[in-house]
């Protein structure tokens, strides 16, 4: 089984970018819009990747349109923002892998090594300390993941107002995102081929 | 008293040591950041608007005239003003909550009221989720805004800002741009003042009421221009592009 890789990005990118897009009408051509910010079309790449990965943006033939999502996630206030990221997280196959991962671990955290291990085999393509630095950045971000310097470990984020999968009628005011046709929570197991199962 | 506008410059001078003799920074400066202002400051390179802003906080203090706060004459540090720094300025050895407790201990906050505090204010930033993060580990963006809970923690009267977002990718520092207008916007935080140094014009005009044009050797306030366009304000404008060019044509 593999997984979709994360593009090499962050999340204070990701977001320039839709707000950048919304200012200009909410459709672009990549290559102009490159230009316009000054940036290698190489650069923006990654960013738009990752932009469309979350569901925000499509990029049919060279253009780049903003999505309804992603426009409300440039109309949101600070923290809904962040709701709307990990919403949009736990929906890609690498967080859901690994969220249950985690979770079937008595102490929700294991070794980093373990999660880079984990990678070589999901993204096989792709370095896994990249790889990893995204997934901490986006996850950490998104409050799903941690790592502590003390413990040396990469753990499950178990505190504060998030919960484990985004359902219908949850909190944040935020309709319902990609519910998966299966009525409660996924299936445990966390069988990585699944879980694309909530795209509509 | 109460009338008193928040931050006063009254004919301002100072003046650096050299080896030989001495360099005359600022000249004779005068002006006033109102409670509720956003100020911008902009001039070329050396006309010493970072000098301007230590003024403020009174880190720096002047050789002759009078710089006051609330109507008074500042002296030593101003605690009603806390700072954010270009290059962020986080002690490498601490992660993110540690820098911002760090920064509250040291004004003698009690450590139980410095604990919420810092909580509540990563939050303000979204920063939540990153407490035992270690700078070296963060973006340069997720820096900065590590750097705006610390000063926000320290819930100051006024916010001063040098060049908060030159030393962030452009879509990076569009990002923050917009969440400093949220947060400045925000009427549940006790900061709602700000004094930014910028050398980018439409940055300048996009964030702030007022810009002030620095200009000269030494500086001195040029122009204190009112920008009033409504928020969030359209960048690519007839209107926005002239309060642009009128800025670019009093510093060139």
């Amino acid at each position: 089984m593999f997984a979709a890789p994360l593009p090499d990005t962050g999340v204070s990118e990701i977001l320039g970018l839709l707000k950048v897009l919304d200012d200009q009408g909410a459709r672009a051509d990549v290559f102009r819009f490159a230009q316009e910010l000054n940036m290698d079309t190489s650069e923006l790449l990654p960013i738009l990747q990752a932009a469309e990965l979350l569901g925000f943006v499509q990029t049919p033939g060279g253009d780049v349109v903003l999505l309804p999502l992603g426009r409300r996630i440039v109309d949101a206030d600070i923290n809904t923002k962040k709701s709307i990221l990990r919403e949009q997280m736990e929906k890609l196959p690498l967080f859901r892998f690994f969220m249950d991962f985690l979770s079937n671990h008595p102490e929700k955290a294991v070794e980093k090594s373990v999660i880079l291990e984990e990678l070589t085999l999901l993204v096989p393509t792709e370095s896994p300390e990249k790889q990893y630095g995204t997934l901490l950045k986006w996850g950490r971000y998104g409050e799903i993941f941690g790592f502590s310097h003390d413990t040396g470990r990469f753990f499950l984020n178990t505190r504060g107002r998030r919960r484990r999968t985004p359902r219908a009628g949850d909190a944040h005011g935020l309709p319902p995102a990609n519910v998966p046709d299966s009525p409660g929570p996924p299936a445990a197991g966390g069988e990585v081929g699944d879980v694309g199962g909530g795209e509509r | 008293m109460t009338s008193a506008p928040l931050v006063e410059f009254r004919g301002v001078r100072k003046t650096f040591k050299r080896e030989r003799g001495e360099t005359v920074v600022l000249d004779d400066v005068n002006l006033q950041v109102g409670d509720g202002d956003f100020v911008a400051i902009v001039g070329p390179s050396g006309v010493g608007k970072s000098t301007l802003l230590r003024l403020m906080t009174g880190l720096v203090t002047p050789d002759s005239g009078k710089v006051l706060f609330e109507g008074r004459e500042l002296r030593g540090v101003n605690l009603e003003a806390a700072m954010v720094f270009q290059s962020f300025a986080l002690f490498p050895w601490l992660n993110v909550e540690q820098n911002v407790r760090l920064a509250l201990e040291s004004r003698g906050i009690d450590p139980h009221v410095s604990r919420t505090r810092t909580a509540y204010y990563l939050d303000k930033v979204g920063l939540d989720g990153h407490e035992e993060a270690y700078p070296r580990e963060l973006s340069g963006g997720m820096k900065q805004r590590v750097g705006l809970a610390r000063a926000l923690a320290l819930e100051p009267k006024l916010l001063v800002m040098d060049e908060p977002f030159s030393s962030l990718d452009a879509l990076t520092s569009v990002s923050l741009r917009e969440e400093l207008l949220e947060i400045w916007a925000d009427s549940t935080l006790p900061v709602n003042t700000v004094v930014m140094v910028t050398h980018l014009i439409e940055e300048a005009v996009e964030l702030a009421d007022r810009v002030l044009v620095l200009t000269g050797q030494p500086g001195k306030v040029r122009d204190d221009l009112r920008v009033s366009l409504d928020r969030p304000r359209e960048k690519q404008s007839h209107e926005f592009d002239e309060i642009v060019d009128r800025v670019f044509s009093l510093i060139v």
